[in-house]
């Protein structure tokens, strides 16, 4: 049965703090799903699926972990936006048990916004390790919601949980109770609240919601305010902050931290088990600063090797039998031209997203999510914060930079584990300079047919003088870091059906949403070649690499062939020249080193500029494509000044 | 005596004086469960790496706090409590 939009009766939102089982939760409910629909205009970093339970068709959509409603991170904002603009007709707010008291503290926030809610008080298993015990009934008194126990990594619990969700969704109950601040901000708030009721048209019900977040942050509020109310504030925050010392914001955290506290206590008792438990023991180990780095060393060994071996493999299953593919329409070369170069240029796209991208993506995703919820994804940015520091970054940065020696593409998505905009952007652009493995190939083959290996290792050396110094440039252009605040999560066994179901959900995303632009790209690309583009590419690019770089007019057009698939260039740069092998090229040795230089740095090819554009914006993409040029045109330049002399 | 948090000595239970960041590392450092007055314990006492503390005041989560920024948070030895 395929649902639609029309058929969906509620919609369900999974709110939690980053690691509280939010996303395990969900994907075990999206078992009991009969279906799955993709809404538009929604975030790719909001999933969704419909299920039907209890005879209800239920949209259930997984919201960005977020550790407060007041984020200044972008990512974060994304539920907050949600929350405030979408239809939710329940929101399960999962509670990580043992991290009670900061989780309490998004459900404080969580009450102000007014809407029905039920609580499921995850990760039970892990406060009762603790020697944590919760009163879930006195939980649900105090908060006026129903309160369920769950262990979604086990499936305990969750059928309660869907059935209360029901009970609710069907009898509209349960809004939580309201918790009050100390009275001179509660008064400050009931006095914004009347003027922004009379803004809202009826919809008082987050009136309160509006003025609590009018005071605290102003900025994320997407309503008009008028100058008298914004005066209001202006003399309000003056008032409080002069009696407090305090932000307004600090005020509003260090309150409802204070209710957390209070509300903790109230519901929970520690008995100190004096037994530390062995999970305590291996993270000593792991976070050590001599051991913790051999581990690293290790881990992330494992990881790479296991992608390159995987993706290796795949790719050369997959290339021999679609390598076939060209001999079926060989036939049309002669008599249709126009025909065969489409053909063969989606022909092209295919072989990239088949045999280069796609076996190295999904065991990328695959064995990050098992990484990440080990949650030694965290303890690999701890270790490396330090190295990552010196160029403008932070340690998170590590896994994309590494995977992009097999592909960019993997590569940017792999980005996306990094919270900061800021540093995620920096990690982007410098990604285009981290030569994928099939820049590699371009470079050893003209290393082995001209100059040998030592020109090579050079070329590897200078790449990462480029990155750091880019970084570092990057860096200083842009904000000014927030420096590292990251929380390190309780370790946890991983679950490979999990992880293999978000491997899954995103292949489809990148199915759904890149192959189609490649497949595009790919086939114009075909008819660029088919109308002999080739001469004005060659004096497009003839003032940088003729006048500039000393090299060959002709050259210009594989760097057009270099965009589509970096490997073609070894094949077009032969074509190009009229001569059969590489060693024959008509270059000598200093030349090859210039064009290796700006062939390894200049932006990779169609499918990251179209991914990158897909994750950061065109104008970032852009940005990259310009900077990648201008920084290979620079480099290769200084290396035939340097070789000359 | 109070200390940065970077000079902190390890093991000890320590109680935050100060946070004297920009608004948005407070905002974060708040978000994660560090406030003022809360008790924490520095788990790493490496300088040229992140501080690992944990927050003994609301739960026992683990926070690393680059280097910059353990400049910035201010913190006294709860003596009462070592």
């Amino acid at each position: 049965m395929k649902i639609n939009n029309k058929n969906i009766d509620f919609v369900i939102a999974l709110v939690g703090q980053p690691n509280s089982g939010k996303s395990t939760l969900f994907n075990v409910l999206a078992d009991i799903k009969v279906s799955t629909s993709n809404f538009s205009g929604t975030s790719v970093q909001v999933s969704q699926t419909v299920l039907s339970y209890g005879g209800l068709n239920l949209l259930l959509v997984d919201l960005p972990g977020t550790y407060s409603l007041n984020s200044t991170f972008e990512h974060e904002r994304i539920t907050f936006d949600y929350l405030l603009n979408s239809k939710v007709d329940l929101i399960i707010n999962v509670v990580d048990v043992s991290l009670l008291t900061r989780s309490l503290e998004l459900t404080v926030e969580l009450t102000e916004l007014n809407k029905p809610m039920i609580i499921a008080l995850n990760m039970y298993d892990e406060a009762i390790s603790q020697g944590i015990s919760i009163d879930e009934n006195k939980l649900s008194e105090i908060l006026g919601v129903d309160v369920i126990p769950t262990m979604a990594i086990f499936g305990k619990g969750v059928k309660e949980l869907m059935d209360t969700a029901i009970n609710n969704l069907r009898f509209r109950k349960n809004k939580a109770s309201k918790f009050l601040f100390t009275s001179k901000i509660e008064r400050s708030i009931n006095e914004i609240e009347n003027e922004i009721k009379r803004h809202l048209n009826g919809n008082s019900e987050l009136a309160r919601f509006y003025a609590i977040k009018a005071l605290e942050n102003p900025e994320l509020l997407k309503i008009s305010i008028n100058s008298d109310v914004r005066n209001k504030i202006k003399t309000i925050e003056k008032a409080i902050v002069s009696d407090r010392n305090q932000d307004l914001f600090e005020i509003f955290s260090y309150e409802r931290h204070h209710i957390a506290m209070k509300l903790s206590k109230q519901i929970s008792t520690f008995k100190d088990t004096r037994k530390k438990p062995i999970k305590q023991k291996i993270d000593e180990l792991l976070l050590h600063p001599v051991l913790g780095y051999i581990f690293l060393l290790l881990a992330l060994f494992l990881y790479f090797f296991l992608i390159f071996i995987v993706g290796d493999t795949v790719s050369g299953l997959v290339e021999t039998p679609l390598s076939k593919l060209p001999e079926l329409y060989e036939s049309l070369s002669e008599n249709q031209p126009f025909l065969w170069y489409s053909i063969n240029g989606a022909f092209m796209g295919l072989m990239g997203v088949f045999g280069i991208v796609l076996p190295y993506f999904l065991p990328l995703i695959f064995l990050t999510s098992i990484y990440e919820e080990t949650g030694y994804t965290a303890r690999i940015a701890f270790l490396l914060d330090g190295l990552f520091h010196k160029i403008g970054l932070h340690g998170k940065s590590i896994v994309p930079f590494i995977l992009g020696f097999g592909c960019t593409v993997p590569a940017l998505y792999a980005s996306r584990i990094i919270e900061s905009k800021r540093d995620r952007t920096i990690t982007g652009i410098l990604l285009t300079f981290i030569p994928c493995s099939a820049r590699i190939a371009v470079i050893f083959a003209l290393a082995a047919a001209f100059t040998g290996p030592i020109w090579a290792m050079v070329v590897f050396a200078f790449v990462l003088l480029v990155v750091s110094l880019s970084g570092k440039a990057l860096s200083k252009v842009l904000t000014k870091p927030l420096g590292l605040i990251l929380e390190i999560p309780n370790l946890k066994l991983p679950s490979i059906k999990i992880s293999l179901e978000k491997t899954w959900r995103k292949l489809r995303e990148f199915l759904k949403e890149a192959v189609l632009f490649l497949l595009m790209g790919s086939i114009i690309l075909g008819w660029l070649e088919y109308f002999h583009f080739d001469v004005y590419v060659n004096s497009l690019f003839a003032p940088i690499l003729h006048n500039l770089l000393d090299l060959p007019v002709e050259l210009g057009s594989t760097l057009v062939f270099g965009f589509l698939r970096k490997e073609l260039i070894i094949v077009m740069s032969t074509q190009a020249l009229g001569v059969a092998t590489l060693s024959a090229l008509p270059l000598t040795v200093e030349q090859v080193i210039v064009f290796i230089i700006f062939v390894t740095l200049y932006f990779p090819c169609l499918a990251t500029f179209i991914v990158m554009t897909k994750e950061f914006g065109w104008k970032t993409s852009v940005f990259a494509a310009v900077f990648s040029i201008t920084v290979a045109t620079i480099s290769a330049f200084l290396f035939k000044i340097i070789l000359s002399i | 005596m109070e200390y940065k948090l970077i000079d902190a000595p390890l093991g000890k239970i320590l109680k935050v004086t100060g946070i004297k960041a920009g608004k948005d590392a407070r905002h974060r450092l708040y978000a994660l469960g560090v406030h003022i007055g809360d008790k924490i314990i520095k788990l790493s006492n490496t300088k040229w790496r992140p501080q690992l503390i944990q927050n003994l005041t609301s739960d026992s989560s683990k926070i690393a706090i680059g280097k910059g920024l353990s400049e910035k948070i201010f913190v006294t030895e709860s003596i009462d409590e070592n």
